[in-house]
């Protein structure tokens, strides 16, 4: 019962690291922001993070399908979120 | 309420499978300094947390720790998917084996299965700050024996990444037991500078 991990194409993986990167800044400036909530310079980076992965995420939802369920695409037929792979299956 | 994102917080990757490192991993997934412990814990005391900034710490990192779960849940999955019944009988993990095959479950690395009791909630947020930066300690050292486990170096880069995660909890909830301290007015001194 050998378990192949999915590789993904060239441009999935790529544009996938892009939202793990900006996803992590939005996720550490968060926490930072939260005793730092007057903080000028973190709050410009976080807004511009949270910009960037927007970017990123609705690239990635038009060519690969949704990253979260009544997020922010419609879904094709049939119903996208289904689809493999899930986030565990990944291998790079 | 919360919003499932399907992707990892980071990608996971191990060179090889290794049923011996799974085994010491499980304490992360369920064990007493584990994420799951990490994630319920905070989810649970926030709510009595005193103010808007303390509320959201205890959420915000919580949340992140479910993230965590997922990506020491994805590091045992890898390891160990494609192990033979014998193979993990000879790891040590014979009875895991017997009662969840080869999924996940919720115990440390000897087994012992996760209980309520490794985790306190409090009304008192200086109390509860407290025993959030030991967890975060107690995660740190855990994560730093399993890395001296380990000689994967794939495996190593997502260990590492999580003990960082603990050092920057461990500094937020500091800070936010500074600013309770300055909401209270306290005049405590608990540690020099």
């Amino acid at each position: 019962m050998a378990n192949k991990p999915w590789v993904l194409d060239r441009g999935r993986r790529e544009l996938l690291t892009q939202i793990h990167q900006w996803h992590f800044v939005a996720t550490e400036l968060t926490l930072f922001l939260d005793t730092h909530w007057d903080n000028r310079e973190a709050l410009r980076d976080y807004n511009e993070a949270v910009q960037r992965l927007h970017q990123a995420v609705e690239e990635y939802e038009r060519r690969y399908g949704p990253l979260m369920a009544h997020g922010h695409s419609p879904s094709p037929y049939p119903w996208a979120w289904i689809e493999e792979p899930w986030p565990w299956q990944i291998g790079l | 309420m919360w919003v499932y994102v399907k992707h990892l917080e980071r990608q996971v990757e191990v060179s090889r499978p290794d049923l011996q490192m799974a085994k010491y991993v499980f304490t992360q997934y369920g064990g007493p300094d584990g994420e799951f412990s990490a994630g319920w814990r905070y989810l649970t005391q926030m709510f009595a947390m005193p103010t808007g900034f303390a509320k959201a710490v205890l959420n915000d990192i919580g949340t992140e720790e479910l993230a965590h779960l997922e990506i020491v849940g994805t590091i045992i999955h890898l390891l160990i998917q494609d192990a033979s019944p014998e193979e993990m009988e000879k790891a040590g993990l014979g009875d895991h084996f017997a009662q969840h095959g080869h999924n996940l479950w919720f115990h440390d690395a000897a087994g012992v299965p996760w209980t309520a009791t490794y985790l306190q909630s409090f009304d008192d947020p200086v109390t509860v700050l407290h025993e959030n930066m030991a967890a975060e300690q107690k995660a740190r050292s855990t994560y730093e024996n399993l890395i001296c486990l380990s000689n994967d170096k794939k495996l190593n880069e997502t260990l590492s990444f999580l003990r960082q995660r603990e050092v920057v909890h461990f500094q937020r909830f500091g800070e936010t037991l500074d600013r309770v301290h300055e909401l209270y007015n306290h005049r405590h001194v608990f540690y020099g500078p």
